[in-house]
């Protein structure tokens, strides 16, 4: 691929997630009011006073002013694309929360109450977070003004002892580098907080005091072949450990599914005089890492890198000349080991390579994550097995030349993430992962979703088809039942 | 048409404008009852962390429903259905973040080796890691 084509891709990427955000603006001339209610002692959290440079679009000089900022952004982007009568309430600090060198809580968040069989419920005898329950009934039910969500926010997160080089970034351009996109993670805890979560137990099958979740009227488990609402507690536990076997029901993210998934798997189509009987279609996994697959991509001949060196790892230095001369203009093939995948990415990307193939070094296809703006060039990975099958027909090449032709494109015969009659798949992994289960889409959808389990670092901000099936879950449990009823004035209790 | 890379900029600085003023449209910041909001929060949480329910509203101990006099039922939840993002830094120095729900989970996300990612992608067993 040219780089003008990288660049007119990379573009139309940008271009698409700019008309999600402003699709998301006018979703249907939708409108939330969602309060921020500022729970922070003076001079902590949201209410730090110490100096910040404006960065990424967020023009608060103090880092309390970045935070309400980011924050508001965030909120915006869901008020401009819920509808509601009545506001929703968020109870927001940055405290204390859990934190090592290497690894530590970000936030938390989630509704602070469940309602059932309240004025307007589509269906009885079953639970709707706090936010929705009151969308539907159009009053605001419990106690008046009551917070529906509560959230909290790591205040260390960046200091010494901290996730140090990792701190937060409150921009609002998706621009976070090694950084950690606190848009993008409201985003997603905000989305549990409104309903992106069931209430019915995943490990055990429990019900929420014996009654269903409005999320069980559209989880279906493809092995019993019913809906969570109509299993026993020992079915819904084994489907929510069923891997392939957990899907959406809801019209309105299956009618999505065409529109935000990729039809098909990436794949590697080899050919060429030197394939030999390497030729054919490899399935491949995608990578976080360089412009997305999403369908015919670059071609050209495979080319192996070699260690520079015992034991430095291929591709982890700067390329000597004669893997320069390999894989200029050609697509590098590189073992797994020793260093990133990203610095293996922009080290080849550095010699001219047009792609890159990353070969597994343990069982299955390799998904090669990391993260490097700078990498313009596609990145795939193989199984271990099918690497060796290459490098067997590359032991002919010549120093610049191997006959072996490789091309990025997809295959397969559904879309990714979605099961074979095209519903969408909830994250159903063996064993069950506390929390993550269920109240996520499966993390093998591609594109990336904002609520599956993991936060890539290539989401946009788009809540809405063609980049995101989060609002049309949100239509599917009742965010758009009927028309917005008006306002009420008698309390709920 | 294409669109050029000062075209492409000039859209996203308009984005960030109307994301400003659509702000003022659908975002209030308050403070209101501060101090025993975050009270409240911080029982809840340490409660949970004790694998006990306290409410995150009121601060009961083991919140039951409650009928509502408009018709239906509420109940309060605690801390301990809470969602959490935990972040790890790998080797090479790149984050991964991940979700899960309740402290214990976030605890053992924390401790983990490694956010391998498991992706089951066509049947297929991925691992999507950075390194």
């Amino acid at each position: 691929m040219s780089a003008s084509k990288r660049f007119t891709l990379k573009a139309l990427l940008g271009a698409a997630a700019f008309a999600g955000a402003l699709a998301t603006a006018s979703q249907a001339q939708a409108a939330a009011t969602i309060v921020i209610n500022n729970i922070n002692a003076p001079g902590v959290g949201f209410n730090d006073t110490t100096p910040a440079v404006p960065v990424g679009g967020n023009t608060g000089t103090t880092r309390g002013e970045q935070r309400i900022i980011a924050f508001t952004y965030a909120a915006n982007i869901w008020g401009a694309t819920l509808t509601s009568n009545q506001p929703i309430i968020i109870n927001a600090q940055f405290t204390a929360l859990s934190c090592t060198a290497a690894g530590g809580v970000l936030g938390s968040a989630g509704a602070t109450q469940i309602f059932r069989d309240f004025a307007n419920a589509p269906k009885t005898g079953t639970w709707y977070s706090y936010a929705l329950a009151n969308r539907i009934a159009g009053e605001y039910l419990g106690t008046a003004a009551a917070p529906q969500i509560n959230s909290n926010f790591n205040v260390n997160l960046g200091s010494p002892g901290c996730l140090e080089a990792s701190g937060w970034y409150y921009g609002l351009d998706s621009n976070q580098g090694t950084l950690i996109d606190f848009v993008a993670v409201l985003q997603h805890e905000m989305g549990h907080g409104l309903g992106f979560q069931t209430f019915t137990s995943g490990s055990t099958g429990a019900q929420n005091g014996g009654f269903p979740s409005i999320w069980d009227h559209f989880l279906f488990g493809t092995t019993a072949g019913k809906l969570w609402k109509d299993m026993t507690n020992a079915e819904r536990a084994a489907s929510a450990i069923s891997v392939t076997g957990l899907a959406w029901t809801g019209a309105a993210v299956t009618s999505a599914v065409p529109e935000v998934l990729r039809f098909g798997q990436a794949s590697i189509t080899v050919s060429g005089a030197g394939a030999g009987s390497a030729a054919g279609i490899y399935l491949a996994g995608d990578s976080t890492l360089g412009p997305a697959v999403l369908g015919p991509s670059i071609i050209g001949q495979i080319m192996p890198v070699v260690e520079q060196g015992a034991g430095t790892g291929a591709g982890c230095l700067p390329f000597s000349d004669a893997n320069v001369r390999a894989v200029n203009g050609n697509i590098a093939l590189i073992d797994r080991g020793t260093c990133g995948f990203a610095i293996k990415a922009k080290n080849a990307q550095n010699a001219g390579a047009i792609g890159m193939i990353l070969v597994n070094n343990a069982a299955g296809i390799l998904a090669p994550g990391g993260f490097d703006g700078t990498v313009t060039i596609p990145v795939l990975g193989i199984t271990q097995a099918d690497g060796a099958i290459l490098r067997v027909a590359l032991n002919t090449r010549s120093r610049a030349r191997s006959g072996v032709i490789g091309s990025f494109g997809v295959s397969g015969t559904q879309y990714t993430g979605a099961d074979p009659l095209g519903r969408a798949l909830m994250y159903a992994p063996n064993p069950f992962e506390g929390g993550s289960s269920v109240s996520h889409f499966t993390n093998a959808m591609f594109r990336n979703q904002l609520m599956e389990p993991a936060i890539n670092p290539d989401l946009t901000q788009s809540l809405l088809p063609p980049i995101d099936m989060t609002y049309r879950l949100f239509q599917d449990i009742g965010w758009e039942v009927g028309p917005v009823p008006p306002v009420a004035t008698r309390s709920g209790r | 048409m294409k669109m050029k890379f000062g075209q492409l900029a000039g859209a996203a600085a308009a984005a960030l404008i109307l994301g400003g003023s659509a702000q003022a449209q659908h975002v209030q910041v308050q403070a209101h009852d501060a101090a025993k909001a975050r009270a409240t929060m911080e029982a809840s949480m340490k409660a949970a962390a004790r694998g006990q329910k306290v409410g995150m509203l009121t601060g009961k101990l083991n919140p039951q429903p409650e009928r509502l006099a408009g018709g239906g039922v509420a109940q309060e939840l605690d801390a301990s259905t809470m969602v959490y993002s935990v972040a790890r830094v790998n080797a090479d120095g790149t984050v991964e973040m991940v979700c899960v729900n309740g402290a214990d989970a976030a605890a053992k996300a924390m401790k983990a080796p490694a956010f391998a990612k498991r992706v089951s992608q066509l049947s297929k067993e991925q691992t999507h890691v950075s390194k």
